[in-house]
């Protein structure tokens, strides 16, 4: 840290606070404007003074607000430092804030030009630059800057760069309105991922299918119908023998239940024939009827068409 | 200079492991100085701390069980064949070998102390002479591919060659018969090769001997009076599958008749997940993973039934037409699909492992 030189009472006009350094510009909330207002300044923020202006290094919250309030701005002239300093003071005074998003954001500042850190530098931030979390962060700096927005919101996660980065640029591109239009659920948003990366695998990534996709987003569907209509059309193309088969085995499984209140799954891809049967009772009349629902199902023989099953 | 007279997957190897516990005179680390003379000797250095996956070998002390059973499960018919456990991995880098999900490691090892594997065979086989043992050493590693370094084989058939309740199986993808050399007998003995459509020996094996090679040297042991094993496993779903199979079925029967073979298994690929993702890592190039695997009763990912039903149909259709018939047995699959492809379970022939010990000592 530099050497602090003196306190100054300065008018906020006087303290120019759109700089790079301060890469996680916040808006300060109305609590924080009247806590400001009941308690007054309690901390000086930092300033530089450089080209006879004063510069901004840490308090943008408070200098915004203090504005607001019409108020001077109690400020730590520290001495003048270049960029690259002035981030690492401004990241390591509000370390609180680890979210992905900031780590990305601070990270795009760092990795600007005549920016870059050195080993110790980084491990001031908090970050190994042999992890894979460090390389996956550095995938994620290779997108535009928009992106980050995703981060923000909680629609994508640095987690998932190992499914994004197998993706073209132009790919990517092409799904963006699907992670920027509605949250995934997280096992949703894996499934589409795995499921894409298999097809494009299988070559079936191509225009078409970008085209069928794209109508899923025009039809206006809620967030969890566009997911689960999404998926289910992908999947129809990565597995088509087995969709059309377990679509098959699902109608005829309810023909022959229905009208009772048994349930009949098959949940072994037909490794075996099992077919578990299951119906909720609440007293002895009840499990007569059950019963007798199942002597019916025990006629038509649940089995008998299972050679159509077997053969794609 | 690497003896050139090795394979170039055997010249890789620059560096092995000597486990301080096997004695300087030990067979197999003489052989293996003697083949490998340009290689580093490094004795008592644990592998584990290399950082590069260079190729290396360890010559190991093993403290296990060597005879052990084929880790089969319980929801498929398993052949009930018995493991003589040498070594564990392969140089051969099938991209579908189900080794490199089923070790920790890809370290190439041996068990250089052929001497506690001996007693053990010795002590287990004397105890109890009517019973027959089906073993086979290309379980977790192919039979054959370090005979050239080790002689393995060929010190364990010499010593086997006065018991005559065990047959041997050496199954692999190479063509080396040096195990044949100086053998009073061979009949215990059932060389075996895994085969393939040409399709996916090209693309998927790329260091394993050719089908002709393999098939010709099946040929030569036949004329030497034993009979062979062939196993198609793993059997690949692939665009134009059938095509590749109807062909190496048609090979077979240029080289073989179906009486010189003592039984032929067929398994369609499968693995856990983790396997699949380990060919997606390091088998790019590779696109069957990406055709209708499910979970089957295991857990582990198998072709989706009705289309495995197809490749079965298919290959014991062609093979049948060969002359093949109870010769022909899955591996790990259900009764249901031995009873709609070959019209019967292996309750039939009496229990699979009871069938195949006939077939392999008839």
């Amino acid at each position: 840290m530099k050497e602090p030189k003196s306190l100054k009472i300065l008018s906020p006009e006087e303290i120019i606070i759109d700089n790079p350094w301060i890469f996680w510009k916040e808006q300060g909330e109305k609590k924080f404007l009247q806590n400001l207002k009941k308690m007054g300044q309690l901390e000086p923020v930092l300033v530089i003074w450089q080209k006879e202006n004063y510069f901004l290094v840490h308090g943008y919250k408070r200098v915004l607000a203090l504005k607001k309030l019409g108020k001077k701005v109690l400020a730590l002239e520290i001495e003048k430092t270049s960029p690259k300093t002035l981030g690492l003071i401004y990241f390591l005074l509000n370390a609180e804030k680890r979210s992905e998003y900031h780590l990305v954001k601070a990270l795009r500042f760092f990795s600007a030009a005549d920016s870059t850190l050195a080993k110790e530098e980084w491990a001031l931030l908090g970050l190994n630059p042999k992890s894979p979390f460090w390389d996956h962060l550095h995938f994620w700096l290779t997108l535009p800057e928009y992106w980050d927005d995703l981060l923000l919101q909680g629609h994508l996660e640095i987690s998932q760069v190992p499914w994004l980065s197998q993706f073209s640029t132009e790919e990517l591109e092409f799904f963006y309105p699907f992670w920027q239009r509605i949250k995934w659920t997280k096992s949703n948003l894996r499934t589409l991922l795995t499921l894409s990366l298999e097809l494009k695998a299988k070559g079936l990534l191509g225009a078409q299918l970008k085209q069928e996709l794209t109508l899923f987003l025009e039809k206006k569907l809620s967030p969890q119908d566009l997911q689960t209509s999404l998926l289910q059309h992908l999947r129809k193309l990565r597995y088509p023998t087995l969709t059309l088969a377990q679509e098959k085995l699902a109608r005829y499984l309810t023909e022959i239940s229905k009208g009772s209140g048994w349930k009949i799954q098959h949940p072994y891809h037909l490794e075996t024939p099992g077919l578990i049967l299951q119906t909720q009772v609440n007293n002895a009349e009840e499990l007569n009827q059950a019963i007798q629902e199942l002597k019916d199902i025990q006629k038509q023989n649940p089995w008998r068409k299972w050679e159509d099953f077997l053969h794609a | 200079m690497p003896n050139p007279s090795l394979p170039a997957y055997l010249q890789a190897i620059k560096k092995v492991f000597i486990d301080p516990e096997l004695p300087s005179d030990n067979p197999i680390v003489q052989r293996v100085k003697k083949n490998l003379p340009t290689a580093t000797l490094l004795k008592g250095q644990d592998p584990k701390n290399l950082s590069s996956s260079e190729p290396v070998l360890l010559l190991k002390k093993f403290k296990g069980k060597f005879l052990r059973f084929c880790p089969g499960t319980r929801f498929y018919n398993c052949c009930g064949y018995k493991i003589i456990h040498f070594g564990e991995n392969c140089p051969l880098d099938c991209s579908y070998c189900i080794l490199q999900a089923y070790f920790q490691d890809k370290i190439l090892k041996i068990w250089g102390n052929i001497e506690d594997l001996f007693l053990e065979l010795d002590k287990t086989l004397k105890a109890n002479p009517k019973m027959r043992y089906r073993t086979g050493t290309g379980e977790f590693t192919d039979s054959l591919v370090l005979e050239p370094l080790t002689g393995y084989a060929h010190k364990l058939l010499a010593f086997l060659q006065d018991y005559p309740n065990i047959k041997i199986e050496l199954k692999s993808k190479v063509v080396d018969l040096s195990w044949a050399k100086n053998l009073k007998r061979i009949d215990h003995v059932l060389p075996a090769w895994s085969l393939n459509s040409p399709k996916i020996v090209d693309t998927e094996e790329k260091l394993s001997a050719s089908l002709e090679e393999r098939l010709k040297a099946a040929q030569t042991c036949v004329q030497w009076g034993t009979k062979v094993a062939l196993h198609f496993d793993p059997l690949i779903y692939y665009p134009g599958w059938e095509k590749g199979y109807q062909r190496i079925v048609e090979m077979i029967f240029d080289y073989l008749q179906a009486k010189d073979i003592a039984y032929l298994s067929l398994g369609s690929f499968r693995g856990m997940p983790d396997l699949f993702q380990k060919i997606a890592q390091n088998h790019p190039q590779s696109k069957y993973i990406y055709e209708e695997y499910v979970p089957g009763l295991d857990g582990k990912l198998r072709l989706f039934l009705p289309l495995r039903l197809k490749l079965f149909s298919f290959l014991i259709k062609a093979l049948k037409k060969g002359g093949l018939d109870r010769q022909i047995y899955y591996c790990m699959e259900s009764n249901m699909v031995w009873e709609k492809t070959l019209g019967y379970t292996p309750a039939r022939l009496g229990g699979l492992d009871k069938h195949l010990e006939n077939l392999a000592f008839a």
